[in-house]
């Protein structure tokens, strides 16, 4: 297996966005988590999600994955429709992510990125060999027996990111890999969210540490209240006032 | 002294064997599907029958009848799950208590129906026979439940532990929302999950039959005690559960030999609430889930 | 006009409720109220107890009825404590049942006969043992079948008369363990066994209760085997008999072992064990391998079973149900078909009938607590897959044997 092999190469014919949303709108009960969110990415895109807590990044997260089905709207990967589909089948299609709060499986971590290649290929061999080849990728291999509660955090967030990378996705959606990091280690972090992009994977990151954000996303797109209230490359978006008014009172991004 | 200690621990293992059996398959559902299936041992009780009527009119041997039996149940256990359990599925946990309820009641009545109260037994070359060892006596029936317990239990880890399946089931036992999105088809392993857990309740019951009756409401008691086990254990803990099963036939054993057989359900009882008081994920917990069903 | 018409329009609908009325109906059929455990766990034994009574029904009717009046049974299924209580009241104060009878189970029958007495209405006990149900001075309150102590009696004097002699023992000498079941029956029974055994100067060595749902009773053999006893006496429910007698072969205990009543009965004691059960005793009902010279009327009731049923008895309960059941027809024949309650009671403990002439043996002879003290309960024993009457002499077909 070639990891995002199937993604689209970048400047080809025109083609159909990977991901599209049209007119988003989640409501739990009355509470409008996300509202009225139109979007598109591009393949070969990184793109960032910020925002303050309760924005509704998560929960657009979720119905992107199909974790959560929307009230309104529609969501189109590569002009196809996957609104009503089970988060199995979008996985299946492509779409691939990452928790905020680590969740592996207690077994070893070979075993974790092994689960989601055997649901596509029943065949262990070829699993193991994938499994290892992703390992490497993300610098886990020489963990790969090791269980998941024995590394450190920083460890664990790439196990994350490498499980999410054995669905084969198109699109990969990163919660926060980079949150509870020390300095030193977000900066050996963000080269692997390059080589995805490099490897083909669209990436679609929530993050907090803005100045990560603005180091490694081609373009941001910033969430207030359910509504996307920004959509532009970093420096576009931190010149925002709409930005800069939402952010106000919180503690200052990136501290 | 010694002999009599000797042979309450033999004897209280070889029951043990079998709770534990029955309490896997309760287990095993409780862990994946996250329900408790209060027709686990009305399960037990329609193999048990199936053995019975096997027996008496085609002259299978109960061991045989095994084929038969739990592919049966598995299916038995798969209808269950897609016809009864699925479409109220993440409803209240007492909403899952009263179908699994409901279903049970429904079993027994209609055993009542069909067969009557009658205690149905079969009668084996093997079912009396008794292995002379030394200072303890052994029912061979028995050993031969308690020593497929253990084998069923060696295949199950083999099994959880090396097969794609098997690290499926315990993916969507962990954390089903995770596994949906690793493209695991989660409604599948719940389906999995129910068939197995039946299963090894109708082997189970296969097992016991050599030695145990049939009646409408045997299975009663024993999901009880696979209640028990299961917590004693830990809810979703296939290690736990065999040491509690041994260890609820101990208990039972012992206490019913040394201090007095009024008491050895007491005993065991009591330490479930004792269990449930300071430890609710039991021996080996995992802890997930037990809020689900309403157990936190 | 108008007025004579509304009275005669009040007339005709007066006449139109009479004709109606339970009351109405009740002139020509004798209605009875019959409640039995016929679901649940108490299923088995309490279907095969309203057989009896049924059949009993049947045979009369056929015969002609009571005074030419058709019995009717209104039948009412009392799985449990509470729904004995509450399907008592309500066959009395919705059916208008006026004479109740039932019920296999003794916590069924306190329940129902207490609901019965209340208000004033007669319940007839065919089946139950407990000694308690006719101890509470109820007035309307009858049993036609032995008392548990009437069975503890018989056990103990085989035991003493027979089993100590057999085994070349004083009585004294004779060691007996009681195996009990821990609810109220088997407590009872147990205490009533040490007593008696005290009483006849048996050397009772050890008593060991245990719960009957138990799915193990191994510790319960272990502890007995330890005591060494010449003779268990047990008192157990189905399923728990089949256990004691198979975990006690699996665990070398070998005492004689003797029964009372239950589960020790059933014909699936004998299809469980086989081998197992070969020689084991048991104090109970009338059963069916009896001396038939001294139960007229059991092979016809047998007969009538197969025919009605399309299978053997399962127990002797039927029959003390079919028996309980006719001396009761009479009695209300004797009333002159009225079941007014001060009646029934005159025309009951007036009613004498001589061991040896009706279906089980017993005899009839009611004391002022309602108990019929004439009926006396036999042993019998395992042999070759048939529970056979071994003693007293003159109802047994064979002689008692000590099998090892």
């Amino acid at each position: 297996m070639t990891i995002g092999a199937r993604a689209r190469t970048k400047g080809g014919a025109p083609t159909l966005p990977l991901l599209e949303l049209h007119a988003l709108t989640k409501a739990f009960r009355g509470l409008v988590a996300v509202q009225d969110v139109n979007a598109v990415l591009e393949s070969g895109e990184i793109v960032g999600l910020i925002g303050p807590n309760g924005a509704g990044k998560t929960t657009l997260f979720n119905l992107i994955s199909g974790l959560h089905r929307p009230t309104q709207g529609r969501i189109l990967l590569d002009g196809r429709e996957i609104t009503a589909l089970p988060p199995y089948a979008r996985s299946l299609l492509g779409i691939g992510r990452t928790f905020q709060i680590v969740r592996p499986f207690a077994m070893t971590v070979l075993e974790n990125v092994m689960v989601p290649i055997l649901a596509r290929d029943g065949n262990p061999t070829r699993a193991k060999d994938a499994a290892q080849e992703i390992l490497e990728l993300v610098a886990l291999d020489r963990a790969a027996n090791e269980r998941p509660e024995n590394l450190t955090l920083a460890m664990r967030k790439r196990l994350e990111v490498a499980r999410a990378l054995a669905t084969r996705p198109k699109l990969l959606l990163l919660d926060e890999v980079l949150a509870g990091l020390n300095p030193t280690e977000v900066e050996q972090q963000l080269p692997l969210i390059r080589v995805l992009r490099d490897k083909g994977i669209t990436v679609l990151m929530i993050e907090h540490i803005v100045d990560a954000v603005m180091s490694v996303c081609d373009r941001v797109l910033v969430m207030d209240q359910g509504h996307l209230i920004a959509d532009g490359s970093p420096g576009e978006v931190v010149r925002n006032p709409a930005v800069i008014q939402a952010y106000l009172g919180e503690e200052v991004p990136g501290a | 002294m010694f002999e009599l200690t000797l042979q309450a621990i033999v004897s209280g293992l070889l029951v043990g064997g079998v709770y534990a059996l029955m309490a896997a398959g309760l287990n095993l559902i409780f862990g994946v599907v996250r329900i408790i299936n209060f027709a686990h041992g009305d399960l037990m009780m329609v193999a048990m029958y199936a053995v019975y009527w096997l027996f008496t009119l085609s002259g299978i041997d109960p061991y045989v009848a095994v084929l038969v039996v739990a592919p049966a149940l598995f299916l038995l256990g798969v209808f269950l799950q897609r016809v009864v359990i699925r479409p109220i599925q993440g409803s209240s946990p007492l909403m899952i208590i009263f179908a699994t309820v409901a279903v049970s009641l429904v079993l027994q009545n209609l055993a009542l129906m069909l067969f009557q109260g009658d205690f149905r037994s079969v009668q084996t070359s093997y079912s009396i026979a008794v292995l002379d060892a030394g200072p303890v006596l052994v029912s061979v029936p028995r050993l031969i439940a308690f020593a497929a317990s253990i084998l069923l239990f060696a295949g199950l880890f083999l099994f959880l532990r090396y097969t794609y399946v098997g690290k499926a089931l315990r993916a969507v036992a962990e954390n089903r929302t995770v596994a949906r999105l690793m493209g695991i088809r989660v409604e599948r392993i719940y389906l999995l999950a129910f068939g197995l857990g039946s299963a090894l309740a109708g082997i189970a019951g296969v097992l016991m039959m050599p030695f145990a009756s049939a009646y409408p409401t045997v299975g009663t008691i024993y999901t009880l005690l696979a209640f028990v086990v299961v917590v004693l254990g830990g809810l979703g803990s296939m290690e736990g559960t065999v040491v509690a099963g041994l260890a609820v036939g101990l208990i039972e054993t012992l206490t019913g030999t040394f201090i007095s057989p009024a008491v050895k359900e007491i005993a065991y009882f009591g330490l479930f609430i004792v269990i449930l008081l300071i430890r609710p994920q039991g021996f080996f917990g995992l802890g997930k889930g037990t809020e689900e069903v309403g157990l936190k | 006009m108008k007025r004579a018409g509304t009275i005669a329009g009040v007339l005709i609908l007066l006449l139109g409720a009479l004709l109606l009325s339970p009351a109405a109906l009740a002139q020509q059929e004798i209605r009875i109220g019959a409640i039995y455990p016929r679901s649940g766990s108490l299923a088995l034994l309490g279907e095969e107890s309203w057989r009896g009574a049924e059949i009993a029904r049947q045979e009369r009717n056929e015969a002609g009825g009571i005074l030419g009046r058709q019995i009717v049974f209104v039948n009412a299924d009392a799985p449990n404590v509470n729904a004995a209580r509450s399907e008592a009241e309500r066959l009395i104060s919705q059916q208008g049942v006026q004479l109740l009878i039932g019920t296999y189970s003794s916590a069924l029958s306190m329940a129902a006969s207490e609901a019965a007495a209340r208000r004033g209405v007669t319940f007839f006990e065919l089946g139950a043992i407990s000694d308690g149900i006719t101890q509470r001075g109820y007035k309307t309150v009858f049993r036609t079948n032995p008392t548990a102590s009437m069975f503890v009696a018989a056990q103990m004097a085989f035991l003493r008369d027979w089993m100590a002699p057999q085994m070349g023992k004083e009585p004294e000498q004779l060691r007996v363990a009681i195996a009990h079941e821990d609810s109220d029956y088997g407590t009872s029974v147990a205490e009533n066994m040490r007593r008696e055994a005290e009483r006849l100067g048996l050397n009772l060595v050890s008593v060991q209760p245990y719960s009957s749902t138990s799915t193990d009773l191994s510790s319960v053999i272990l502890r007995l085997r330890a005591a060494s006893p010449d003779v268990i006496v047990a008192v157990s429910y189905a399923q728990d008999a089949i256990l004691l007698q198979r975990q006690a072969h699996e665990l070398g205990l070998r005492s004689k072992v003797v029964g009372t009543g239950g589960g020790h009965s059933l014909s699936s004691f004998y299809e469980a064990l086989g081998d197992l059960a070969e020689g084991v005793f048991n104090v109970d009902f009338t059963q069916y391998e009896v001396n038939t010279a001294f139960t007229p009327g059991l092979e016809e009731f047998r007969e009538r079973y197969r025919a009605t049923f399309g299978e053997e008895p399962r127990s002797g309960h039927s029959l003390a149900n079919y028996m309980g059941a006719h001396v009761l027809f009479d009695i209300i024949e004797r009333s002159g078909g009225s079941l007014d309650p001060e009646r029934i009671r005159a025309s009951t403990l007036s009613y004498v009938v001589r061991p040896g002439q009706l279906a089980t043996g017993w005899g009839v002879r009611f004391d002022e607590t309602g108990q019929n003290v004439g009926a006396t309960p036999l042993v019998t024993q395992w042999r070759g897959g048939k529970l056979v009457t071994v003693w007293p002499e003159q109802a047994a077909v064979m002689a008692p044997v000590l099998i090892e």
